[in-house]
């Protein structure tokens, strides 16, 4: 069997001119290509004889398949083949971290949405028929939705290794330190969604060799390689696969979607196939931010200095494990904020549920806990009398500050100067009164008010993260750099297998090759597997790490470059460098690079790694895990309706220290993206999961903001450097969606005296209305606190050992010494479920 | 079925249409233009923007049908050749593209826009886009294209700098073209 | 992001694959903590070299006192994301 023809529509490399060194903002290289409709994004690719892939979804949270009934699908026309479990010729399950997830259901289905079969058909309505048409016999069970009772000692175990995937103790400093002013809280944060706008989707072409090319939109190319791979049963030289134009990804890109699907109906069929998620089944298809329950308690002096912070936070997992160790890790490391703290006792776990799985978004636990401990930042301040901003400027990290691991601070810990700065930015006026223009108010031109019952506040936040990966993760990335000339001028090829997902990698690697090598025509191919692996375009790692791998070959090559000019020219290279395309000597002129280079071409190729870090310690949470910490800062501005909880954002400012801004205008938009991200948490985002099934898989239903809700935007970006990294550069991309949610929330409560203790903030909070489920059932998505009700979740509801989870002989405990949830909340009088 | 229309000015026809598809899906699938993209299919984020016979719409929300005898001008009809139509090239100056997903769309509804409110304000502009969704640039950018594109004060009476004269709306108040929109102050340039 | 990838993983295949020497192996190695369910007649122990090494011996105990006349193991050392080429 011959290879099929390559795909007509396929990605190839943005040839645009990238005009700007470091420091400039030069037009994207795939700029005039997107705004013309002509970038190939992986929904857009084609291929003669191309089939589309339908999957098959369990409807039920919980369920045992008895049998799976193919018949039907199979014999309807245009069907050519329907797969289930059966037809994995390599490992049946795949997983970021730990592979639990089956790639096709074969006996349990543990989320609403689960793949269970695939159909591939030669048109997208038959392949949905067909997958209609697949008869599932389903024994449909109770689904175990609250991750208290999921904890609880007897609680059927969702996986082999019981419910509890991990906890983490930190312990920190003087463990029974008495303060004189307490304050405690409990939190919610709800399911956020990254909601991406580039559906799930990509084409996988049968090489006629038993291999397989997959075009895919992903966020780390080699992992997605390496479990398609796994699960296909071929080596990884016989599963490449490009990048496609990818649509957004903050973090819902990391696991798998229809990868391995495509490639399954590829190979079976031999002939090339496309699976696109519908936005509907995107939601069920990807991942989602961990629900959260975090109670905290504050121990600090009259004069404001904290003594010590307790934390117990308890994650939402899901169904499977994605991430989910790692973001348990992250909110633990961070969940007492970007202050100086003498003691610190932090429990953090995630648990397994039936609810729908978990896993990477913008922010990585980091978000979470940074709405809980600003909450009771602001309490601590009201409870001392003491104004919000004096209280965390009294309490502000510094360099050489030590974190709750045991790590000192590097470089810049700028908390005290964001807040000042932040501070300094002058109020907008509030408008005039009489002048009405409805679009400024609150509920906009639906009319609802004429500003009777609107109130304003103002709240700040400040947060922190770690840049990249932790706990002796052993993280990299490759770059290749070719140089040749083309036409008689000298030209740069850039290759990496860094995923450009929006952000302005492609733009910024180019940049870099620009600066270093002084070469005007810089190219960036698609990235692929045909390189070494760059990682994963998340946790604000990528400018550093493929950035320090573009930057190190290019030194190679610029090496090798001006050794050979050295010979030539009877200079010592220490005294040549490369700019405008010349080989330049003590500052004049020497020769053409063109010239030197004479038809040759030199290429080197480099990873660039970070610096070691090491494991938390299992008991006491010590360690130096992480690479390096960014921080931000915001302020909002609201007015609101208090009559019917309605929410106008006015403003929001921010300050944030990006080390350098390798491209500003690049900068600028990651933040304010990201802030919207925030803002959409604070008071709009949530998947509403009831029963472990999702009530609104749909833009109609699950808010992202619009241009009606984001507010203007004040940006004041710091360039404070940083020791380590290429170009003092920090990471940026999360800070932003970390601390602009209790920003936003804080200036609600000051303009209502609300306590809103619950992200997404609904409009009954503000008002004062209970919602229905605080009454009869758990908040959507997250366990809630006491004991589950009698029996029906696997807890019995009378723990006679509240102080740990009983562990069964032989078997380790994890969830030992995790505090257990107290029966009544703290807040007798807190909102929102 | 076959669906016959013409496509930014140019007679396309596409065969074997199942009457269930999209005029989108026909765009995308069929007739290689999918600069038109695919956010949602629902008629919620403006990702599929083009205009219908002068009219600006989701094209997910058209049957492919409705489009017979039509005229539709997608993203793709707006460059000149390689001439980047100054609301696409204000987007790329003004930094408003990211991944580029809701940029089409976006595009094709501030061109709109531009057309019948040369000067908007700034709620006007987020009036006109609203039914556009972005998930990457917090809109900050993207109001700035619109800012520049207008400033450039390009807009003519035609309303469309390009020259491309798009089919006019019939009946349509303060449509473009007509006498009524009359010669624009400022040409070229600010 | 990850953390440190586990220093051993175990996968055993047990035949016969009816429900006995399965469960059994199932059973013994959900004991161990260490277990993962990775297909309808797989089971992997995942972890650190020692604790993966001793459980299988226990695991493997269990399935043959259940009837299992074959087990295939598969031992892997999780290696990082490189490319062959």
């Amino acid at each position: 069997m011959s290879a099929p023809a390559a795909p007509a529509r396929q990605p190839f490399a943005p040839t645009a001119p990238v005009t700007g060194g470091i420091g400039e903002s030069p037009r994207r290289p795939d700029g005039t290509l997107k705004v013309k409709g002509e970038f190939a994004y992986s929904s857009d690719l084609w291929a003669e004889g191309m089939l589309w892939g339908a999957t098959v979804r369990s409807p039920h949270p919980r369920a045992r398949i008895r049998a799976i009934e193919t018949a039907d699908a199979l014999t309807m026309p245009g069907v050519l083949a329907v797969l289930t479990s059966d037809d994995v010729p390599g490992r049946k399950t795949y997983g970021l971290e730990i592979p639990d997830q089956p790639v096709l259901a074969w006996e349990d289905v543990r989320y609403q949405g689960e793949p269970v079969a695939l159909v591939a058909a030669d048109h997208p309505e038959t392949a949905r028929r067909a997958a209609a048409l697949v008869a599932v016999d389903y024994e449909v069970l109770d689904p175990l939705v609250d991750p208290e009772a999921a904890m609880a000692p007897g609680a059927p175990p969702l996986h082999p290794k019981g419910n509890v995937l991990r906890h983490i103790r930190i312990r920190h400093g003087d463990q029974d330190a008495t303060a004189e002013v307490v304050v405690t809280g409990d939190y919610e944060v709800g399911m956020q969604d990254q909601a991406f706008l580039g559906p799930e989707s990509g084409l996988a072409v049968p090489d006629g060799q038993g291999g397989v090319d997959l075009y895919v939109s992903t966020q780390w190319l080699h992992v997605d390689r390496d479990q398609l791979a796994a699960s296909l049963d071929l080596p990884p030289e016989q599963v490449r696969i490009t990048l496609a134009g990818v649509g957004g990804a903050f973090g819902a890109r990391e696991d798998l979607s229809m990868q391995i699907h495509a490639c399954l109906l590829a190979l079976r069929t031999g002939r090339p196939v496309k699976i696109l998620y519908s936005r509907e089944e995107s939601f069920f298809g990807h991942v989602h931010r961990h629900p959260a329950r975090l109670r905290y308690e504050h121990g600090a002096a009259r004069d404001g200095r904290l003594v010590y912070v307790k934390a117990r936070i308890l994650l939402d997992g899901g169904a499977y494990a994605s991430s989910s160790t790692a973001v348990c890790s992250n909110a633990a490391c961070f969940a007492v904020g970007p202050y100086d703290v003498p003691g610190a006792t932090i429990d953090c776990a995630v648990v397994y549920t039936d609810n729908p799985p978990c896993g990477a978004m913008r922010g990585f636990g980091a978000v979470q806990t940074c709405f809980a401990y600003e909450a009771q930042m602001d309490r601590l301040a009201a409870e001392l009398g003491m104004d919000p901003v004096e209280l965390r400027l009294r309490n502000a990290m510094g360099t050489g500050t030590r974190v709750p691991t045991g790590q000192a601070v590097e470089g810049a810990a700028p908390v005290a100067e964001l807040l000042r700065r932040l501070q300094a930015v002058p109020l907008s006026e509030a408008p005039p009164a009489g002048a009405l223009d409805l679009r400024e108010l609150p509920g906009g031109v639906s009319n609802v008010t004429h500003g009777e019952g609107v109130r304003r506040g103002v709240g700040y936040a400040v947060g922190f993260k770690n840049i990249g990966y932790s706990e002796g993760f052993d993280d990299y990335s490759t770059a290749r750099i070719r140089l040749s000339v083309v036409a008689g001028e000298p030209q740069v090829e850039v290759h990496t297998a860094a995923a450009e997902v929006g952000q302005g990698l492609v733009t910024l690697q180019a940049q870099i090759a620009r600066t270093e090598l002084g070469v005007e025509r810089v190219v960036v191919l698609p990235a692929d597997t045909q390189v070494g692996s760059a990682g994963s375009s998340s946790a604000s790692r990528q400018s550093w790490m493929t950035g320090g791998a573009v930057k190190a070959a290019c030194e190679a090559v610029r090496a090798r470059v001006l050794e050979r000019a050295a010979a030539k020219l009877g200079s010592p290279a220490a005294s040549l460098s490369l700019r405008d395309g010349e080989v330049v000597a003590d500052g004049d002129r020497g020769m053409a690079l063109a010239d030197l280079l004479a038809g040759e071409v030199v290429e080197e190729t480099r990873e660039y790694h970070h610096r070691q870090t090491q494991a938390l310690d299992p008991e006491t949470g010590q360690g130096e895990a992480h690479v390096a910490f960014a921080f931000a800062a915001h302020r909002a501005v609201v007015d609101v309706d208090t009559e019917l909880g309605l929410v106008k954002m006015v403003d929001i400012a921010t300050t944030q220290d990006v080390g350098k801004a390798i491209n500003p205008q690049a900068v600028e938009g990651q933040i304010e993206g990201g802030i919207a991200q925030g803002l959409g948490l604070a008071l709009m985002e949530e998947i509403q999961v009831v029963d472990g099934e999702v009530r609104n898989p749909s833009f109609t239903d699950y808010l992202i903001p619009t241009v009606l809700d984001m507010p203007p935007v004040r940006l004041d970006v710091l360039e404070l450097g940083h020791p380590d990294s290429p170009y003092g550069l920090r990471g940026i991309g999360e800070p932003p969606t970390i601390s602009s949610t209790p920003a936003i929330v804080a200036a609600i409560r000051a303009a209502t005296g609300r306590p809103l203790t619950r992200v997404p903030v609904r409009p009954e909070h503000i008002v004062g209305v209970p919602a229905p489920e605080s009454r009869d059932r758990p908040a959507a998505g997250a366990g809630r606190a006491g004991p589950p009700e009698g029996g029906d979740e696997g807890g019995d509801g009378s723990d006679p050992d509240p102080g740990s989870a009983v562990s069964e002989p032989g078997r380790p405990d994890p969830a030992r010494g995790f505090p257990t949830a107290t029966q009544a909340p703290l807040d007798p009088d807190r909102d929102g479920g | 079925m076959r669906v016959s229309c013409a496509i930014n000015g140019e007679p396309r026809h596409a065969d074997d249409v199942w009457e269930g598809e999209s005029l989108l899906y026909v765009l995308r699938e069929r007739l290689g233009l999918p600069g038109s993209k695919n956010a949602c299919e629902q008629g919620e984020c403006g990702s599929c923007s083009v205009y219908l016979d002068g009219v600006f719409v989701c094209a997910c929300l058209v049957l492919a049908g409705q489009a017979e005898g039509s005229e539709v001008v997608t993203v793709e009809g707006l460059a000149a050749g390689d001439d980047l139509h100054p609301v696409q090239e204000a987007f790329v100056e003004a930094g408003a593209v990211q991944c580029g997903f809701c940029t089409p769309g976006l595009i094709v509804a501030t061109h709109d826009l531009l057309a019948r409110n040369p000067s908007p304000t700034d709620p006007e502009i987020r009036e006109a886009l609203a039914g556009n969704l972005c998930r990457c640039t917090g809109y900050e950018k993207v109001l700035d294209a619109v800012r520049l594109a207008a400033g450039r004060g390009l807009w003519t009476a035609t309303g469309d700098p390009s020259g491309r004269g798009l089919p006019s709306r019939s009946g349509a108040p303060g449509t473009r073209g007509g006498d009524d929109a009359g010669p624009r102050a400022g040409e070229a340039g600010t | 992001m990850p953390v440190p990838p586990a220093e051993l993983t175990a996968e055993l295949t047990i035949a016969p694959g009816d429900d006995r020497a399965v469960v059994a192996g199932r059973e013994a190695a959900a004991q161990t903590g260490l277990a993962l369910d990775t297909g309808p007649t797989t089971t992997a122990l995942s972890g650190g070299r020692r604790e993966v090494l001793d459980a299988l011996s226990r695991v493997l105990d269990a399935a043959l006192s259940a009837g299992a006349t074959t087990v295939e193991v598969k031992l892997e050392v999780p290696t990082d994301a490189r490319d062959p080429g």
